[in-house]
């Protein structure tokens, strides 16, 4: 079956470049995702999707066309064909006056790459999924009067992936998702506040036996129990220190967005937005403390793989390099342009749409301070803890960022608990102050990264360890 | 596509199940994406899809395929069942949709727009950006054309047989001059003969020019004139989820305990058009088969209704109050418009916001000290639960002081936090014009005028 779609897909190549196409790929993807959920102690959702289809981009002219179908059985030779002439054809009805798009060099490589995983997701019957979610959410909801609502929901995802570009790469590559996901809202009085956790990453239904929905399950409830019933945070500029998860989304939104080289040459100026990196490769932007790297060689999180979606293998990529800026995540038209070579960041949500250059594993490398050793010192100051909501300007300046808690610290060591804490500040500011890393990284998973038109929502991971540095604080209003 | 969810019904009669639906949906998509005055590439995409949901003693369960064969049809069917079968019973769900009439909504549905051939939306492209450089060569350009043509089917066991088709494009445009000056401008339409290609590019041309000079605004309070653009983020990222049912009844709405209370000054009537004529998310039904309305939300300043689809109406209807789907129940999926591949959920489909009396140049000649914000920059809630948000100014964006423009700011150059329901009472003024805006990711568009709110928070952010 497989040789016989690479022939299908082959004789579908040939037939771009025949049109006058100067390069042309395909992606052929079968997706199978399951979800499971239940709210408050009862089933609420199940359903199972299938989605089989093809994605055919051409570069003819300078230019670019992209073409999605679904595929169908008994037609699928006439649809992938169908989709590599549009796409020619759209490319070619683009004409562009000036600029001519080129790609980088790179190796056609030939490879099959099978998911790695321990427990096949599909193994574990659906009554057993969702048993494992009620009995989370009837905990959450029982756990105590002011938690008004729960949830819990277990996704899981396999794609069959057949990527095949006209300069001969085939690269079959499969993989396996599993995500677990845990929910409590708390009300009291006029305050309402939640508290989430989401685990797992690529691979098997083994990231849920090591993190168990049902054990984990009341301390998410006494979080959210706690939070309502906490004083505000303070509004003040503060000596802080970030957990990992709060490190994770501020290396997500402030650190690997600005590092994306589509946004640097403005190919996302109207919707994702610019770079404020732009031109100062090499300068000295932040904190020597901090280096930030992207890997999706890394088994195991939501960014990892081993292939792109133009077939360069995945890299370990430094962005900042002891507060130096070293290097962007590149495609091979962009890589093209800043003469340096792809380093495999290319990726589309599915075979509807057409890659773009998306963080993998991006995060804080470690560093060798233990958590201890950085509230020594401080005399009044705050530790931020999870990551809530964020908002960044469009070049990714400015940031505010709301954590799921805080707790005080005085005199060297934490104290009380307070709610809706969020820290504001310029990424150039908040970034050099950092004084102290640590040496705990974790890498979680960031499911829903949005970026391109129309939107795509990507997987990735991001994450860091403990950081120290200054920040204003705000409170709730 | 009725041929397929007919054969769904036949094949779901064959188990013993207690209600039954199918659901059909096909999409056709044209993106033509321009980056710093060039068409940076040219997409189409078709999908089509079938789903199934199965009702099993009060257990629902859900399938769904992009295969169109009799096998793939008996394998969701057999899926959906196997999940009702396997879950224990939902209590809240009382019912599948009854039907309804219909009433016939003309104009949703332009074949011209279904039938546009992909080198003319590139044509509207390159018009678009000629028209651009034309106001000033300088200026670079960039944004993108999207059209977008729905249809869908939907039957249910209890009678429920619907079709709809809906069309829609739209243009939006992003022009900056350097990193000191940016405008935007927007165009929709319903059909083909109502698109202008080129009045998106001159609208960001002419506020990119505007926005020349600008310069930085110090910390404080100041009375904020939002703009249609603005008012939609607001609307789409903040109001919409306070206005959701589902929300109400998770406890995340702000609004929860609040029906039948001031919620706004007494200026604010906001609804949900789902067949404003020019509204670009207008259509016939909801994918459930009810059939779409004008719900008003909120009324002089005092919250009326909520979004409601089957599912919440039916759960949090009790003897003090009687809920009804207001035929918001919308199954969207990865590319904008309906999806066979998801099961309905709450959606808005056209925010609109009633015109005021003044016009915009008197809102400005009350203003004291204050901003004019053009466009914003990802507005999201910093906690949801209390509709307390963040945004940046990202263009289009001007001092006003003793009741006249001064000079245009620099476009990041502060950010807005407040608090929503808070932002809604002190609203001192509506304008008399509103215009249609769709916010990036959007799923619904704001017909909006410009909306003044006394005494809002500005952080200072400027690039140091």
């Amino acid at each position: 079956m497989f040789f016989l779609m690479i022939d299908i897909i082959g004789k579908a190549l040939e037939r771009g470049l025949k049109l006058g196409a100067n390069y042309v790929d395909v992606r052929v993807e079968k997706q199978q995702s399951e979800l499971v959920m239940s709210e408050d102690g009862k089933p609420k959702e199940a359903s199972f999707s299938i989605e089989d289809g093809v994605g055919a981009r051409a570069l003819a002219g300078g230019s670019w066309g992209f073409s999605a179908m679904q595929l169908k059985e008994e037609t699928e030779n006439q649809i992938i064909l169908r989709a590599v002439e549009d796409a020619v054809k759209l490319a070619k009805a683009v004409k562009n006056s000036s600029s001519k798009i080129e790609l980088a060099e790179v190796k056609p490589f030939k490879d099959v790459v099978k998911a790695k995983f321990k427990i096949d997701p599909k193994g574990i019957a659906l009554e057993e999924k969702m048993n494992f979610c009620t009995e989370a959410s009837d905990r959450i909801i029982k756990y105590d009067p002011a938690v008004k609502k729960s949830s819990s929901a277990i996704v899981s995802l396999s794609t069959d992936k057949t990527f095949s570009s006209s300069e001969g790469a085939v690269i079959q590559e499969s993989q396996i998702v599993v995500l677990g996901i845990l929910h409590a809202q708390a009300v009291e009085g006029n305050a309402s506040e939640y508290y989430s956790h989401t685990t797992g990453g690529v691979g098997g239904f083994e990231a849920l036996k090591e993190y168990d929905l049902v054990e984990h399950s009341e301390e998410i409830a006494e979080k959210a129990v706690a939070l309502v019933k906490a004083p505000p945070a303070p509004t003040k500029k503060l000596p802080v220190i970030l957990d990992q998860e709060f490190a994770s989304i501020l290396s997500h939104e402030i650190l690997g967005h600005p590092s994306e080289a589509d946004r640097i040459i403005g190919k996302e100026a109207a919707w994702a937005g610019r770079s404020w990196w732009n031109g100062k490769t090499g300068e000295k932007m932040f904190s020597d403390k901090l280096t930030v790297v992207s890997d999706a060689t890394l088994g195991g999180y939501l960014g990892s793989f081993k292939y792109d979606d133009e077939g360069v293998p995945a890299k370990r990529i430094v962005h900042i390099d002891k507060g130096f800026l070293r290097g962007f995540l590149h495609s091979r038209e962009t890589a093209k342009i800043f003469n340096v070579e792809p380093n495999g960041t290319m990726r589309a949500m599915s075979y509807l749409f057409a890659p773009l250059i998306r963080m993998t594993n991006t995060y804080v490398e470690k560093g060798d301070w233990k958590f201890d050793e950085m509230l020594e010192g401080i005399k009044e100051g705050i530790y931020l803890k999870g990551e809530k909501i964020p908002s960044i300007d469009s070049r990714r300046y400015n940031f505010q960022i709301s954590a799921k808690e805080a707790y005080m610290i005085y005199n060297g060591e934490l104290s009380e608990l307070r709610r809706s804490p969020t820290l504001t500040g310029t990424s150039k500011e908040f970034l050099s102050s950092i004084d102290a890393i640590g040496d705990d990284l974790i890498i979680f998973p960031i499911p829903n990264c949005g970026k391109g038109e129309p939107m795509q929502t990507m997987r990735v991971g991001n994450g860091g360890p403990h950081m120290r540095g200054i920040g204003m604080v705000t409170g709730p209003r | 596509m009725s041929n397929a969810t007919d054969t769904i019904m036949e094949l779901a009669k064959k188990y013993n199940v207690d209600q039954s639906e199918a659901y059909y949906s096909k999409n056709k998509l044209i993106t033509i994406r321009m980056a710093v005055n060039e068409i940076a590439e040219a997409k189409s995409l078709v999908t089509e899809g079938i789903s199934v949901r199965l009702i099993v003693a009060n257990s629902i369960g859900f399938a769904s395929s992009t295969e169109l064969t009799r096998e793939a049809f008996k394998k969701i069917v057999e899926t959906a069942y196997h999940i009702a079968k396997s879950k224990k019973p939902d209590p809240d769900f009382k019912s599948l949709p009854t039907p309804k009439r219909v009433e016939e909504f003309k104009g949703s549905f332009d074949e011209e727009l279904n039938d546009l051939e992909v080198e003319e939306a590139v044509k509207y492209g390159s018009l678009s950006l000629r028209a651009g450089k034309e106001v000033d060569p300088k200026i670079d350009f960039s944004g993108s054309i999207n059209v977008i043509s729905e249809e869908c089917n939907i039957v249910n066991s209890l009678g429920i047989d619907a079709s709809d088709a809906s069309t829609f494009i739209y243009s939006s445009i992003t022009a900056e001059k350097g990193e000191e000056a940016s405008g935007i401008g927007q165009t929709c339409s319903k059909n083909k003969k109502d698109f202008e290609p080129v009045k998106a590019t001159r609208d960001a041309a002419e506020t990119c020019l505007k926005s020349v000079g600008g310069r930085g605004i110090k910390p404080g309070r100041y009375d904020v004139i939002f703009g249609p653009d603005s008012c939609a983020e607001l609307t789409e990222y903040i109001l919409s989820y306070g206005l959701d049912l589902s929300a109400v009844e998770a406890g995340f709405s702000y609004f929860r305990g609040k029906l039948g209370g001031e919620v706004a000054s007494d200026s604010l009537t906001l609804s949900d058009d789902g067949r404003h004529p020019e509204g670009i998310a207008s259509k016939k039904v909801d994918d459930e088969g009810v059939p779409t309305q004008r719900t008003e939300l909120i009324k002089n300043g005092v919250l009326r209704n909520f979004l409601c689809d089957t599912y919440y109406s039916n759960k949090l209807s009790s003897s003090v109050r009687e809920f009804e789907s207001t035929g918001n129940g919308f199954r969207f999926g990865a590319i904008p418009g309906r999806s066979h591949s998801s099961v309905p959920r709450i959606q808005p489909t056209n925010f609109v916001i009633k015109e005021g009396r003044d016009p915009l140049d008197e809102l400005i000649e009350n203003t004291k000290k204050g901003i004019l914000v053009g466009r914003i920059w990802y507005t999201y809630p910093i906690n949801p639960t209390v509709g307390e948000f963040s945004t940046t100014n990202r263009g289009n964006t001007f001092y006003i002081e003793e009741g006249a423009i001064k000079y245009p700011l620099l476009p990041n150059s502060f950010r807005i936090n407040d608090s929503l329901p808070k932002l809604l009472k002190r609203i001192s003024g509506i304008s008399k014009e509103a215009t249609q805006s769709v916010v990036w990711g959007g799923i619904s568009s704001c017909i909006s005028p410009h909306i003044k709110v006394q005494n809002v928070e500005v952080t200072y952010s400027k690039e140091d």
